[in-house]
């Protein structure tokens, strides 16, 4: 039984919209960070660039099927695994020549690949999902091979991201809570191995719990950042008016939230705050309404990647949560992560498009169970077994 | 989807959500927690922001001798209307000043608001003014270089003016290093929101060790200086390279300057000659022909050619110096009696595409990459420039018709001294940059003529020194060497026998060479000839060069006692 999906030209407007908005004002707010800098139309023009590439790739992605996507999901992934390893070996140009714009950073490609992966993986799972050997253990190994390569680049803050985002999304699709809970707490001891491994990591943390600590080294960011936010007030000194964002590190990237908090003031963040609030609401209701369970779980996915991202740069620029080089998406320069987080917007977009006849809709419920390309999607040993135990 | 795991997804995404509000909610409660602490005020104007002078690095000799130091002086200066006591003001001022207190006295009685009275008073003589408490005397500190050995190798040192602009040398070439980098302040808030200043401070000037010897530096300069004086040249440059790394260990130009005071009769005493201006070589050019060729394998050690006194080249005659003819004669005679037929019969052996290759192998035209301001590539005409004519084949064999820097010149004869090999001159051997320290290593450019070639144009040379060895020789020495006399082209286009280049380049000791040195007399007027003007000056240095480094006598070095 196949599924009669339509794809209709009514998008999520709002979304598109919101997007569209968030763009424009991080090219202004790049412009105004690096006023002071030799570099700066550069950066503006770049970022420019990358945003008419990132639409492209908006419309692209929210034109081809999502089918597609999930029938190209195992090499999408292989190439995520395979440029990590590879970054890995060319000795970290992508995180440290990140600032220069100049390399791409795959770390920001595999993010979304891995959403669209873990969405492949859990739709056809079904109620095995509860299942130890079939979900949380293949979802743990999944999950700390892909991470271990982007810790050992080093970027803590992409991997808490990624971690976050497939975890939210293995709740979404079903899994058992206390299974849950459980890998959650892990996860925390693994993590916290990590903070006291990795030693800048452990200074962040140690600063977030006392910020006037270490004033010169560590705190002196968010130091700088408070006293930018402060600055601001409730409405700011207006854009371009900012003093503080020139003693910010990378106010054009990790720390853009406090120029906008400096210029715009409290009245500006709350507004920001306010658009990736519909965003992701949007990206939930999309999510909800999709046609399949692949595309709901691919739209649930983006959203929360997108909020994730949104609120750990946001959080850990007003000191809520320990400060992580994280960018704040469609609004931070930087074209992989310009381009890759519009390209998820793109995949929101287009599950908005399809609309499935409620009775058929009904039907692809019971499709669950189908062998319907499962196999190319993750193979183990295991599992072909138990396809041919079901099938006897 | 069924309609229970409809409500599921609706569930656990409103949990997600749910989720994301509360760190919202977090960052929200944050910022508004910010909004409860007292404003934070603008930072003041920022020309409250200050710049903070480095100290420019020092130069020192190869053994750590000062060359240039940077030190604070005091301009010193009075506003009359301010001076109580103008007459005891004035009787101190020149006791601390040594000047007559008459003289201070008419000038601070001048009508005026401002007075200088001297500039670049030394610290101590500023310390003892301003003890005094006086009102109206200023003393306004300047940052000035200082070089504690006047004039010594100011040719290579270049100077650096009151206003801070480095000029000439390395000085000037190493500007950058020299200078350091500015530190500087600018104003901030601490978290409280109090005005603090953040400081960077300034970042000193790297300290530069020469190749040059002080010691060597100054026998080059005594001997030049005497062979300067004794033939009344108008010109005198002396340069001695070690021929295996080289390190130039000494660099001089006559007539020289002080580079504290600057005082010159003309500013083109300021160029060095030595490395950007050309001069015509002469015969110590035959050296380059002759290797050259032996190289190519046009001719070998026991070739003869026959000497008629005059060959044809391009419709042009070529003559030797003395206008005579010597029937066959032997490369060793052509070196030795310095026979233009000769090395015009040997270019024209080896024909105009090697020959200019050899010379492009020399690198003359080229700049040699040594580390000081303003090196010139000379200037040699090659075939396929419309100017060249097939006679300066003939003519550039000999040195005439091309142009070529002292330090071109000695870099050449030392890639031939070296057995082929040609090394990158430099001056600067190591930077010290706090504790960083950056040695300078030896650069190959290239073999340039194979060892064998070098070997025997060397026991040529030897000879052609032998036979005026009471000029050029030092006992118990063998030196290789070949003088140089060129015509001086006057404005009017003709040629006076008494406007000569004087030159004669060599080293010792022959087999194993640890010197090797070019002096050139430009116009000398009581001797005109390469080795009777210059050879002395050669002679003297070798001399001396020998027993200052301490190389024991060929018959001791070699154990033939």
């Amino acid at each position: 039984m196949i599924a009669r999906r339509k794809a209709t030209k009514s998008l999520d407007y709002p979304l598109m919209l919101s997007v569209v908005v968030l763009v424009i004002f991080g090219i202004m707010m790049i412009f105004s960070a690096t006023f002071t800098w030799k570099t700066s139309t550069t950066f503006v023009l770049k970022q420019v660039a990358f945003a008419v590439v990132g639409f492209g790739a908006m419309a692209f992605m929210s034109l081809i099927d999502q089918h597609i996507l999930r029938r190209w999901a195992l090499p999408i992934m292989g190439i995520c695994v395979v440029a990590l390893v590879g970054v890995l070996f060319m000795g970290g140009g992508g995180t440290s020549s990140w600032v220069s714009g100049a390399s791409v950073q795959p770390t920001e490609f595999v993010k979304l690949g891995f959403i669209i992966y873990m969405a492949a993986w859990l739709a056809p799972q079904g109620g095995r999902i509860r299942d130890i050997t079939y979900g949380l253990i293949p979802f743990a190994v999944l999950l700390g091979v892909v991470c271990g390569l982007i810790v050992l680049e080093p970027d803590v803050g992409a991997a808490v991201l990624i971690a976050g985002t497939a975890l939210a999304m293995f709740f979404i699709a079903g899994a058992d809570i206390k299974q849950l809970l459980f890998s959650i707490l892990l996860g925390a001891a693994v993590l916290y191995i990590l903070v006291s491994a990795l030693p800048y990591a452990g200074d962040r943390v140690r600063v977030f719990i006392d910020p006037s600590s270490d004033p010169l080294r560590t705190g002196y960011q968010i130091q700088r950042i408070l006293t930018a936010l402060r600055s601001g007030g409730m409405f700011g000194r207006g854009l371009g008016n900012g003093e503080f964002k020139q003693m910010l590190p990378l106010p054009h990237t990790d720390a853009i939230f406090p120029v906008i908090g400096e210029e715009l003031g409290m009245v500006g963040c709350l507004v920001v705050l306010g658009v990736y609030g519909l965003i992701v609401w949007r990206g939930m209701k999309i999510s909800i309404n999709a046609p399949d369970v692949f595309s709901s779980l691919l739209a649930a996915g983006v959203s929360c990647w997108i909020a994730l991202q949104a609120l750990v740069h946001i959080a850990g620029n007003t000191a809520a949560l320990p400060y992580t080089g994280v960018t704040l998406p469609f609004v931070s320069y930087g074209g992989s992560s310009l381009i890759m987080t519009l390209a998820g917007a793109g995949v929101l977009l287009g599950v908005s498009r399809v609309k499935v006849d409620k009775q058929v809709a009904a039907s692809t419920t019971f499709a669950f169970g189908r062998r319907n390309r499962r196999t190319r999607v993750s193979r183990t040993g295991r599992r072909r077994g138990m396809e041919a135990h079901r099938r006897r | 989807m069924n309609s229970a795991r409809q409500a599921q997804l609706y569930r656990r995404m409103l949990a997600v959500g749910a989720f994301f509000l509360l760190i919202g909610g977090l960052a929200v409660a944050k910022l508004a927690s910010l909004q409860g602490l007292p404003a934070v005020q603008a930072l003041p104007e920022s020309d409250e922001s200050r710049s903070f002078e480095p100290q420019r690095g020092s130069i020192f000799d190869a053994h750590g001798y000062l060359l240039a130091v940077s030190t604070t002086v005091y301009d010193l200066a009075a506003l009359p209307a301010n001076i109580t006591d103008t007459l005891s003001t004035a009787g101190l001022l020149s006791e601390v000043l040594h000047r007559p207190s008459l003289d201070l006295l008419q000038l601070l009685q001048q009508g005026k608001t401002y007075i200088r009275i001297q500039r670049g008073v030394s610290q101590e003589q500023a310390d003892t003014i301003l003890s005094w408490k006086r009102s109206g005397l200023q003393a306004e500190p300047r940052s000035t270089r200082v070089y504690p050995n006047g004039a010594l190798a100011v040719c290579a040192l270049g100077f650096v003016t009151e206003s801070g602009v480095a000029s000439h040398g390395i000085e000037a070439k190493y500007d950058d290093e020299l200078g350091g980098e500015p530190g500087y302040r600018v104003p901030d808030r601490d978290s409280m929101g109090g005005l603090v200043y953040r400081y960077y401070p300034p970042h000193d000037g790297v300290d530069l060790y020469l190749t040059l010897d002080r010691n060597i530096q100054h026998v080059v300069e005594q001997a030049l200086e005497r062979g300067v004086r004794s033939t009344m040249a108008s010109k005198g440059i002396a340069v001695v390279m070690d021929p295996r790394t080289g390190a130039i260990l000494a660099m001089a130009v006559l007539p020289d300057y002080d580079p504290n005071t600057r005082i010159v009769s003309d500013e083109s005493i300021f160029v060095n000659s030595a490395v950007s201006e050309a001069y015509e070589p002469g015969s110590v050019f035959k050296v380059i022909t002759v290797v050259s060729a032996l190289d190519a394998g046009t001719i070998n050690a026991s070739s003869t050619y026959y000497d008629s006194g005059e060959i044809l080249v391009g419709g042009r005659p070529i003559r030797n110096s003395d206008l005579k003819a010597h029937g066959e004669t032997s490369i060793r005679d052509l070196l030795a009696k310095s026979l233009n037929v000769g090395s015009a019969t040997v270019s024209g052996r080896m024909g105009a595409k090697k020959f200019y290759e050899y010379l492009s192998r020399f690198r003359f035209g080229q700049l040699t990459g040594i580390d000081l301001a303003l090196e010139t590539s000379g200037w040699v005409r090659m075939p396929g420039n419309p100017e060249w004519h097939e006679s300066d084949l003939a003519t550039n064999s000999y040195g005439q018709g091309l142009a070529v820097t002292p330090l071109q010149m000695i870099s050449a004869i030392a890639a031939v001294a070296n057995h082929g090999v040609m090394m990158r001159p430099y001056v600067v051997a190591r930077q010290v940059d706090g504790s960083q320290v950056t040695e300078v290593s030896p650069q190959v450019l290239r073999q340039v003529v194979s060892s064998e070639a070098a070997s025997e144009v060397t026991d040529i040379l030897v000879y052609a020194a032998e036979t005026v060895a009471d000029i050029v020789g030092v006992s118990g020495y063998s030196v290789a060497g070949k003088s140089g006399t060129s015509e001086v082209y006057t404005s009017s286009g003709g040629v006076d026998p008494n406007e000569t280049v004087a030159s004669f380049a060599g080293y010792a000791p022959a087999d194993d060479p640890r010197f090797a040195i070019l002096v050139v007399l430009d116009r000398p007027q009581l001797e005109h000839y390469g080795t009777r003007a210059a050879g002395p000056v050669f002679q003297e240095i070798a001399e001396e060069m020998l027993s200052l480094m301490g190389v024991p006598p060929d018959n001791v070095r070699t154990g033939n006692r």
